[in-house]
């Protein structure tokens, strides 16, 4: 097994004892989707949910010294980061595989009254996607940097930029400048666009934050 | 005979502390108690040996490979113990080995239940559950593990009693048998490895004060004692960590100027304690 899927596989080891808590907002976000009956709701819950696990390798691996262990490993620094990255890939592949399943299912199964198709569904899977990527890409340069509890003030920072962009959007004068059904339209008659370009950001940003994230963490001192 | 650790000339500087010019090399088939005060200086050596701290000068040389260029290779082999436990509270003894299997390509998985069998551990129990002489135990069942060649323990002893102590230099007595490891042990408690320790460093305040065989060091210095008023000036200033109390002096002097003193004066065989006390305080080389 290479070095970094080693470490992805210790990163799946290290939230391991938070197995059960995982389950728990699994179930949560299931009878949270049926009680809304709507497939938009799901990838919100879920990627919320991941948004919220993806500092847990930082928060657990500084409570228990886990820098140390991996200075031990036979590793380089740059196989810890990229290997932190290759990790938080695949669970956002994992959320968003299991929700358009859990999507598909729960179409089928359940003569639920949902208001979306499974394109919309997809389609807000690749945007909330995005959003994780962004997040992700701004925070672990950080916490590779500070560590996690140095980091965790900064790590607000995304938040307020998202909430900052999504208030200036909303906001009157903006709205009537920018023509949305017209932009909505033109986005999806072009597939690319539609699913494509927000996945295709994310991995940008993800790439990005990754090299500077090598950077930072080769010269950090632990 | 291979160096199996050499340091040269390292050097690494905080704002309050510093490292300096360290060196010293450990040969193969050798246990090295690398011994000093608390705040000397060892942590900081052995984070840069681990590449966990980056040196500001000097060559670090593991197995005859620069450190940092063949860390891969270097830490295959090689064994770390801490003074504290780096691995999830939360993990059982299974998990740990299932973590840690994968990175290395010598790990032997029955060496692994046998040692936590011989260290009487629970492989289910969770390292939380563990005492601190247990997670000592634990640390060295992972390190011995994946065949290392050179084992880097950093305080292991403190806080552990008479009998796990005892236990762990029989540990390292066992795996120093084969002459193509090697063990470096920093410590405050020089009779740690009093019995078993081939080389000492001893280092103060981020200096090398001594490097070279245990024996050589306890062969060199005896111990004096007399009575108030026999040593001259210039004699005294020949005693390390002169001390006088109430009815008389002691301290420290290198065999080759005790018989200069006066005949009155009283011998005793040095020991590790008494070099490293009188040293410390005097900050000199021994």
């Amino acid at each position: 097994m290479s070095k970094i899927a080693s470490f992805v596989r210790l990163d799946f080891y290290t939230l391991k004892p938070y197995k059960k808590s995982i389950i728990l907002l699994i179930v949560i976000g299931l009878i949270l989707g049926l009680t809304l009956k709507s497939l938009s709701v799901l990838p919100a819950i879920f990627m919320m949910w991941l948004v919220m696990y993806m500092s847990y390798p930082f928060s657990i691996g500084e409570k228990n010294g886990m820098d140390t262990l991996y200075a031990t490993l036979p590793l380089r620094r740059r196989d810890i980061v990229i290997g932190r990255f290759a990790f938080v890939l695949l669970m956002e592949f994992i959320t968003i595989a299991f929700v358009l399943l859990l999507s598909l299912l729960l179409s089928n199964l359940f003569p639920l009254p949902m208001d979306q198709s499974m394109g919309e569904a997809l389609f807000s899977l690749c945007v909330l996607s995005a959003v994780f990527s962004l997040l992700v890409a701004i925070q672990y340069p950080l916490y590779f940097k500070l560590g996690y509890t140095k980091a965790k003030l900064f790590t607000y920072i995304p938040f307020l930029l998202i909430l900052m962009l999504i208030s200036f959007w909303s906001a009157e004068e903006f709205s009537i400048a920018v023509n949305w059904i017209s932009v909505w339209q033109f986005i999806s008659a072009h597939q690319f666009l539609m699913y494509g370009s927000p996945v295709t950001i994310g991995l940008i940003l993800l790439g990005l934050s990754c090299a500077l994230s090598r950077r930072l963490y080769e010269r950090r001192d632990i | 005979m291979n160096n199996i650790l050499e340091l040269n000339g390292v050097n690494k500087n905080f704002s309050s502390f510093s490292v300096k010019n360290m060196s010293f090399a450990l040969p193969q088939g050798f246990i090295m108690e690398f011994i000093g005060p608390n705040g000397a200086g060892k942590t900081t050596t052995i984070k840069m040996i681990l590449n966990m701290l980056r040196k500001d000068g000097g060559a670090i040389k593991i197995f005859e490979k620069d450190h940092i260029l063949c860390e891969q290779e270097i830490k295959e082999k090689i064994g770390v113990v801490m003074d504290w436990p780096f691995y999830v509270d939360e993990w059982t003894l299974i998990d740990l080995e299932k973590s840690l299997m994968p990175f290395y390509a010598r790990w032997e998985s029955e060496k692994y239940k046998a040692l936590l069998a011989d260290f009487h551990l629970d492989r289910k129990k969770k390292i939380k559950e563990l005492s601190r002489g247990m997670k000592i135990k634990t640390m060295l069942a992972a390190a011995l593990s994946h065949e290392a060649d050179l084992l880097i323990l950093d305080e292991p002893t403190s806080g552990l009693d008479a009998v796990a102590r005892s236990e762990l230099m029989e540990l390292l007595s066992g795996f120093i048998e084969d002459e193509n490891k090697g063990v470096l042990f920093s410590t405050h408690i020089t009779t740690d490895l009093e019995k078993i320790a081939d080389y000492i460093t001893f280092i103060n305040e981020g200096k090398v004060l001594y490097s070279g065989t245990k024996d050589d060091l306890l062969e060199r210095y005896l111990i004096v004692k007399g009575g108030l008023g026999v040593l001259s000036a210039g004699q005294k200033k020949q005693i390390i960590g002169y001390r006088e109390h109430g009815v008389g002096f002691d301290g420290l002097i290198e065999k080759a100027l005790w018989k200069s003193l006066p005949k009155t004066i009283i011998t005793e065989p040095s020991n590790l304690d008494e070099i490293i006390v009188r040293f410390t305080k005097k900050g000199e080389s021994a």
